[in-house]
């Protein structure tokens, strides 16, 4: 399990915009948030597909809510990140912290 | 406003199951009534189909139920009709050239076809276009065209036609530095394309009233011309060329759907200038008008009908006798004849599609037969029949669109040879393009519909497990009656095909065999047009035509030169109508006519023309002629009573009597299937410009350069035509023809070729299933040739009923082809032996070396296995 937990980069793009949107964490909203940081629409399939994935992993968790008229009554699902999930983004997060530590030179993200 | 439910009910089908899918379809629709683009739907129904249905696939297997779509299904078949492939190389193959070999084919007829049906016609609705014909009553034959007066009059009186129109082919010299160049013109009135309904491609067309005396000079160029002569140059547009004496301005440039069989050698089109003062028997000019909105054919036609039956009393001198015709645009082009080889083309390319179909269905049944190892486990564990028929469909259509690819570049080719043989500008319009390949993928979609049925009956039989149970052993009674069903009917559409292919070759052969009644084998050719820009004197061109002949006639191996006005055959003017003896037509009877050229007095001797009474006249005569055999029959009491009798012709507003001094053999008709006409041969006017020579020589093909040399130096400012020996340019009017026949016979011969290939096919599966019998037999005391004989009855048993069903529907087909057929019966005994000894030939080929593979088995072998 541990071995296959890492995170692609767009996972973890959508963990943390579930988490930004917390109460309102509907998929529309979640991808609005996702191309918002990131600056360009992810496609709706990828975005789609990778959500399953997530829960696959039980990283994400989601309750289906009635739909309003808007949405001819069809339900909508509202996520939130498991436990395992904020765990996986600390490690990821971890990682990466330590990968990029003392390369600030060279990349040069705060002159 | 609502998303597209079509969307709706694909996404249904590719999403997950449950509240998951739904709440991906709830989101949709929520960004769909802010977005309100059906288009974006669409494009985002598309991406998630393509997306989930990739994720069919899933690396790690799916935590939630999902919808076993046929989508999922689908490409898994595909997949497994590959690997069907890569098991069955050998089989597959056959089946895809079978295939290829068949849509390339048909693909081939249906080109002609398209050309005739639907890109055909440049007009934009078949239904509204109509030409008005003329008919002489009195049975003369002169049918078509009419003249100016009687345009102006019908234009005056009709209230169901608009934009009646006319239009007259012609040649007119281009002048450019100095030099002529012929070009090949159309007179038309300016409202002409408005009658066709053809907007221009550039520029305009003519205005109205640029067909008018003294309008500034326009043209209007085709296609091919502005495409070849100006590079395509968009700033041809106001340009001038001058074309005779007139210096014309470039207006326009026409669609290349104006290319159209005849039309499409047209260089230029130029306004049609009337005069309601040209005589009104002068019927030169071909009509095309217009059904104005909401007027039915048949008011228009009995108007058209009225108003030249008034005419004809107004006029009885030119227009009495005469019928006036309203016709649909689609008579003018094709005719009675063209129609039945369109159908005769599209009944060949049905006729060879079924014996493709039933020889690939042979074919799958043997590759299914040879799975049936597969068929039978994934039944055992549950496949249902449903599932495994659209297997055998998936597959069909993953063989026929192997076909159908190969088909493309394949019918391509065949086009291609066929347009360079012939030479004809028609076959040049042949292409495989939108309306082809749509053609081709109809043809790919429904072929597995029909051969997959066979296997599809196989498979939903509920003995499948017995048969496989018997499998290796012999298949069983039911299977093999319809691999002979199948093969008997084969053999019959491929007697058809060869019966029709026969008879149309026959008579064609028939036709081009009569006699010409002139020797085309010693004689070179070429056209002149002495036009009035390089010699404004008529004297001065006949002049320089006569320095012309006397030069080439001193070139060495010259033996004799002459010249004509048009040539016989190839070139003829139109009949014209003459008075016998000055005498006036008596009621009821049809007004004479022949086809009238000018020649000099040893021009019928050079080509080869014997006298049947008189003489030809001397060099110098005037006022003389000699007719052709059957224009004394038929208007002089015979030969004998004919020399010494008057014949006159109207020229202008006078009359021209000509003196009889002898008869001369007929010579052929331009269309070989019909009777010679009557012919006139009278001295060549001083007037004509537009000759033919002729130069006779011991080997006419080496002398082409030099003669051109000659004519070069004599004829300094006009060019030389269409230079070529006589019997080259027969042989290329002639090779029109057999294109057309050429294609039948090869239709013809792939349905043969195909049976063969099922026949063998066949045979070869049950020797190999019979196997063990045949070895059973030997070690009994049957001999070699026992087996052989027993091999070769079943495989000609079967010929021997397709035969005689086929036979019974060539005969059929046959007589429908009655009218195209010259000079053979549709049930011609002779063309029936052939077929019957062709067939049975190649059967006896199909089956021998099957027969002989039975016939070498061990016994001991065989029975051991």
């Amino acid at each position: 399990m541990s071995g296959r937990n890492f995170l692609g980069e767009f996972e973890q793009r959508v963990l943390l915009a579930i988490l930004r949107c917390d109460a309102k964490a509907y998929p529309i909203e979640i991808r609005k948030e996702v191309a918002r940081a990131s600056g360009h629409e992810p496609s709706r399939g990828a975005f789609y597909t990778t959500l399953d994935r997530l829960e696959t992993k039980q990283l994400v968790r989601w309750t289906a809510e009635g739909g309003d008229a808007g949405r001819d009554g069809l339900p909508q699902r509202k996520f939130i990140v498991t436990p395992e999930g904020v765990k996986a983004l600390k490690a990821s997060r971890r990682a990466l912290l330590e990968l990029w530590s003392g390369l600030d030179e060279i990349l040069g993200e705060h002159s | 406003m609502n998303p597209p439910r079509l969307a709706d009910l694909i996404l249904t089908r590719v999403l997950p199951l449950g509240k998951r899918g739904e709440s991906i379809l709830g989101d949709l629709h929520e960004e769909y009534r802010l977005k309100r683009s059906k288009r974006w739907y669409w494009s985002q129904t598309i991406r998630l189909a393509l997306r989930y249905s990739m994720a069919a696939f899933p690396q790690q297997p799916l935590s939630y139920p999902r919808r076993s779509g046929m989508f999922f299904d689908v490409s898994s078949d595909v997949k497994s009709a590959l690997r069907a492939f890569a098991r069955t190389p050998g089989t597959s193959s056959l089946i895809v050239v079978t295939l290829a070999i068949a849509i390339g084919t048909a693909t081939v007829g249906f080109a002609f076809a398209d050309l005739a049906l639907f890109r055909g016609l440049p007009v934009d609705d078949n239904s509204k276009v109509v030409s008005v014909l003329a008919v002489d009553t009195r049975g003369s034959a002169l049918r078509g065209r009419m003249s100016e007066p009687d345009l102006l009059d019908f234009r005056a009186r009709s209230t169901t036609l608009a934009h009646l129109s006319a239009m007259r082919d012609g040649r007119a010299p281009l002048i450019k530095n100095g030099q002529s160049h012929t070009l090949t013109v159309n007179y038309a009135t300016a409202n002409l394309f408005a009658a066709m309904g053809q907007a221009p491609f550039l520029g305009r067309v003519f205005l109205p009233g640029e067909d008018e005396a003294g309008a500034a000079p326009v043209a209007v160029l085709a296609h091919h011309y502005w495409r070849d002569e100006m590079g395509s140059r968009p700033d041809a547009i106001g340009h001038t060329m001058q074309i005779g004496r007139d210096i014309v301005t470039i207006v326009g440039v026409l669609a290349p759907e104006m290319e159209f069989g005849n039309l499409a050698e047209i260089d230029v089109w130029l306004p049609l200038r009337l005069s309601a003062e040209r005589p009104r028997d002068a019927r030169s000019m071909r009509f095309i008008g217009r059904l104005r909105d909401g007027v039915p054919f048949e008011q228009a036609a009995a108007e058209i009908a009225a108003i030249g039956d008034a005419l004809a009393n107004e006029h009885p001198t030119t227009n009495g006798g005469w019928k006036i015709q309203l016709v649909s645009i689609r008579v003018l082009t094709g005719g009675s004849e063209f129609w039945v080889v369109i159908a005769l083309f599209m009944l060949s390319v049905g006729l060879l599609l079924a014996i493709a179909t039933a020889n690939v269905s042979n074919l799958i049944l043997v590759r299914a037969a040879a799975r049936a190892r597969e068929l039978a486990v994934r039944t055992a564990i549950g496949a249902r029949s449903g599932r495994l028929l659209r297997q055998f469909l998936v597959e069909g259509l993953v063989l026929s669109t192997l076909g159908a690819v190969l088909a493309i570049p394949a019918s391509w080719a065949a086009l291609r040879a066929l347009t360079v043989f012939s030479g004809e500008p028609v076959f040049a319009q042949l292409k495989i393009d939108a309306h082809e390949l749509s053609f081709i993928a109809s043809l790919a979609l429904i072929c597995p519909l029909m051969f997959s049925l066979s296997s599809a009956r196989m498979v939903s039989r509920p003995d499948l497990r017995h048969m496989l149970a018997s499998l290796g052993g012999r298949g069983t009674t039911s299977t093999s009656r319809g691999r002979t069903a199948l093969l008997v009917a084969q053999v019959a559409l491929a007697v058809i095909l060869l019966t029709a292919s026969s008879l149309a070759f026959k008579s064609l052969r028939g036709a081009f065999s009569q006699p010409l009644g002139i020797d085309v084998s010693r004689l070179l050719i070429f056209g002149i047009d002495l036009n009035d820009i390089a010699y404004p004197d008529s004297a001065a061109a006949m002049a320089a035509a006569n320095a012309t002949r006397d030069a080439l006639a001193d070139v060495a191996g010259v033996t004799r030169v002459s010249m004509i006005s048009s040539l016989p055959i190839l070139g003829d003017a139109g009949p014209t109508t003459f008075t016998v003896d000055d005498l006036p037509v008596l009621p009821g009877t049809a007004t004479p006519f022949a086809v009238i050229s000018g020649v000099k007095a040893d021009t019928m001797d050079v080509l080869g023309v014997p006298l049947r009474a008189g003489k030809w006249w001397a060099e110098g005569a005037t006022n003389v002629a000699v007719i052709s055999q059957t224009t004394a029959m038929r208007y002089f009491d015979g030969v004998e009573k004919a020399v010494g009798r008057h014949l006159s012709v109207k020229s202008g507003d006078s009359r021209i009597t000509y003196q009889i001094v002898g008869v001369g053999a007929d010579i052929a008709n331009t269309d070989r299937t019909e009777a010679p006409p009557p012919r006139v041969w009278i001295p060549l006017p001083q007037t004509v410009r537009r000759m033919t020579f002729i130069v006779e020589s011991n080997d006419p093909s080496a002398l082409a350069s030099r003669v051109r040399t000659v004519a070069a130096s004599t004829l300094p400012a006009i060019p030389i035509e269409n230079l070529q020996t006589l019997s080259e340019a027969m042989r290329r009017a002639e090779a029109s023809d057999y294109v057309i026949i050429g294609v039948l016979a090869a239709f013809a011969m792939v349905a043969l070729l195909l049976a063969a290939s099922g026949l063998f096919g066949v045979i070869s599966f049950t020797v190999t299933q019979r196997t063990p019998e045949f070895g059973t037999r030997m070690a009994l005391g049957a001999s070699v040739w026992d087996v052989i004989r027993l091999v070769a009855r079943q495989s000609l048993f079967m010929v021997a009923i397709g035969l005689v069903i086929g036979l019974a529907g060539g005969i059929g087909v046959g007589f429908a082809m009655g009218s195209v057929l010259y000079g053979t019966s549709p049930a011609d005994p002779a063309t029936m032996l052939q077929v019957v000894a062709l067939l049975t030939g190649v059967a006896l080929l199909a089956t021998a070396l099957p027969a002989w593979r039975a016939a070498r088995i061990d016994p001991v072998i065989a029975l051991r296995d």
